[in-house]
């Protein structure tokens, strides 16, 4: 058997569509290698536990950086909606099963490898090694993630999200599909989601024109509320027209309504 | 796999006006009857009552709330089933409707309501994703996860045990929260009242955090881990209250949830 071969088993085997022939057969292969697939099991829960780790609070000196960045985004200009489209739909496009399946199958590679070099060659370096080889797994858990979002379950969506924090680097294709979540996404709660972590990564200039841009397309008046909280917390002078608008819709939520003109006074 | 698709369809063309009042039922089998399905409802007006029970197929009555006009339109009750997922359909719209929908037990469940209803799953397991504009959601006896949002209602939930590793959300803006977790549920609850109290049951472990306040002035979240942690249970009102139980404490929490009015209270 050789190295696709083996990458191809190991897929269907993380698919879960893996006939009983298949599985035999990746069995034998894992017993050659000296290997169980009860250990490989383990490693995907072990993959899958990473979900729990605690998501730590933004920092005092975060916030700080903030401000900073925030008074240099307040001279410039609207938000660029037609860049992001064109990224979304280069994102859509690359978010397909196949890409899902291979990252998958790289993780379990990179899992099996891990536990390859942990058990045959223990060293005096090897505090150091997990930390590189955690780092990695982190990498590729955000990888994962990213093509993980089109998926339909609302709940998969929040765990993906979730995920995504979690990993530690969020960048700017990241943005760009929380930004569509936060705008698009049919559960609220998930926008929600969408929405604090993207407060969470305020200092980019595409957060902060993406959330002012989003304010004026929410119906929901529980995103409105959180959105206007957000921006209120980021003293976001350009979300003022944005809010003027919201407050000449007859439909709007009265306690939405009291929120935005109490804080539009503080804006101003 | 090749799906069967049944389309069920009970058009009632009733043209006395007593018929007219009446409720009407459907029942709607499923392609694989032993295996569990998805039920979606976007209803326009009135209430959502589901409730699991020990059968196989899904049975539907629509009831008119009111006595209508001189020449009412009869309700139109309609589902389409393919592989187990099952799409209801309710008119006219304009008219209060409460619906009554026995689902087998193993079930997941999407529902939408704008308005003039409380919304109440019961005796079920699966993937419950409620949202209500302008009324409660209640959550009876209920396993697997769920994501919860009203605007104007109160959200009662009672777990009698999570799907292990899958987040779960509860938002209103305006009515409290009141959540019962199991007592050996992993978790990290989340909560925040920005006008509101909370109560925790599970807040005296010593691992209860607290995030710091942001710029405006607002609540926090505050974080307690449940049982060691696990993922994130995440409990948000904006003007009522947040209430987390643990089960043991209400032997009949089924009947026991009840929120009191706190507000009126201080």
């Amino acid at each position: 058997m050789n190295d696709s071969d083996v990458k191809e088993i190991l897929l269907e085997y993380i698919g879960g569509d893996l006939s009983s022939d298949r599985e035999k057969e990746l069995q034998t292969l894992l017993t050659e290698h000296g290997y169980t697939l009860e250990e490989l099991d383990e490693l995907r829960e072990a993959y899958a536990r990473l979900d729990d780790v605690p998501v730590p609070a933004p920092s005092a000196a975060m916030t700080e950086n903030f401000y900073r960045m925030l008074e240099e985004h307040k001279r410039q200009a609207t938000a660029r909606q037609r860049r992001l489209d064109s990224l979304l739909a280069w994102l859509r496009n690359r978010c397909d099963r196949r890409l899902i399946a291979r990252v998958a199958g790289a993780l379990v590679l990179l899992g099996a490898g891990w536990s390859l070099g942990f058990w045959s060659a223990p060293d005096a370096h090897y505090d150091r090694r997990l930390d590189d080889v955690t780092a990695e797994i982190r990498e590729m858990k955000g990888m994962m993630a990213y093509a993980m979002l089109g998926q339909s379950s609302p709940t998969q969506r929040i765990r993906t999200i979730n995920q995504i924090r979690t990993c530690g680097s969020v960048d700017e294709g990241m943005v760009a599909i929380l930004l569509n979540m936060l705008g698009d996404d049919p559960n609220v709660n998930v926008r929600l989601v969408a929405l604090e972590t993207l407060a969470m990564q305020a200092d980019r200039a595409t957060v902060r024109q993406g959330l002012v841009h989003s304010l004026g397309r929410q119906e929901s008046p529980l995103v409105q509320m959180a959105l206007t909280d957000v921006l209120l917390s980021l003293d976001e002078r350009a979300s003022i027209s944005q809010f003027r608008g919201l407050l000449e819709r007859p439909d709007l939520n009265d306690a939405v309504r009291a929120r935005i003109a109490s804080g539009l006074e503080r804006l101003m | 796999m090749k799906a069967a698709i049944a389309i069920i369809s009970a058009v009632m063309t009733l043209s006395l006006l007593a018929q007219s009042e009446r409720a009407e039922q459907i029942t709607v089998p499923l392609s694989r009857p032993d295996e569990p399905g998805v039920l979606i409802v976007h209803h326009h007006k009135g209430s959502l009552n589901i409730t699991g029970y020990d059968g196989t197929s899904l049975v539907v009555k629509a009831s008119p709330r009111y006595a209508s006009e001189e020449t009412p339109q009869p309700i139109d009750l309609g589902a389409v089933e393919k592989d187990n997922h099952i799409v209801l359909s309710v008119s006219p719209r304009h008219r209060t409707i409460d619906l009554d929908i026995l689902v087998p037990r193993h079930f997941s469940v999407r529902l939408k309501n704008d308005d003039s209803g409380t919304i109440r799953v019961q005796h079920l397991s699966g993937e419950i994703e409620v949202s209500n504009l302008n009324g409660d959601i209640h959550l009876i006896d209920v396993a697997g996860s769920a994501l919860l949002d009203t605007v104007d209602g109160n959200i009662i939930a009672q777990f009698t045990s999570l799907t292990p590793g899958i987040p779960m959300a509860f938002t209103s803006l305006e009515g409290n929260l009141d959540i019962t977790f199991p007592t050996d549920a992993r978790a990290l609850v989340k909560t925040r009242a920005d006008h509101g109290r909370i109560r925790n049951d599970f807040a005296s472990a010593p691992e209860a955090e607290t995030s710091p306040a942001n710029g405006a002035g607002l609540a926090p979240w505050t974080y307690t881990r449940i049982n060691g942690g696990g993922p994130e249970m995440r409990l948000r009102s904006f003007y009522g209250h947040v209430r987390v139980r643990r089960a043991e404490n209400d032997e009949n929490a089924a009947t026991a949830v009840t929120i009191p009015d706190e507000r009126s209270s201080t």
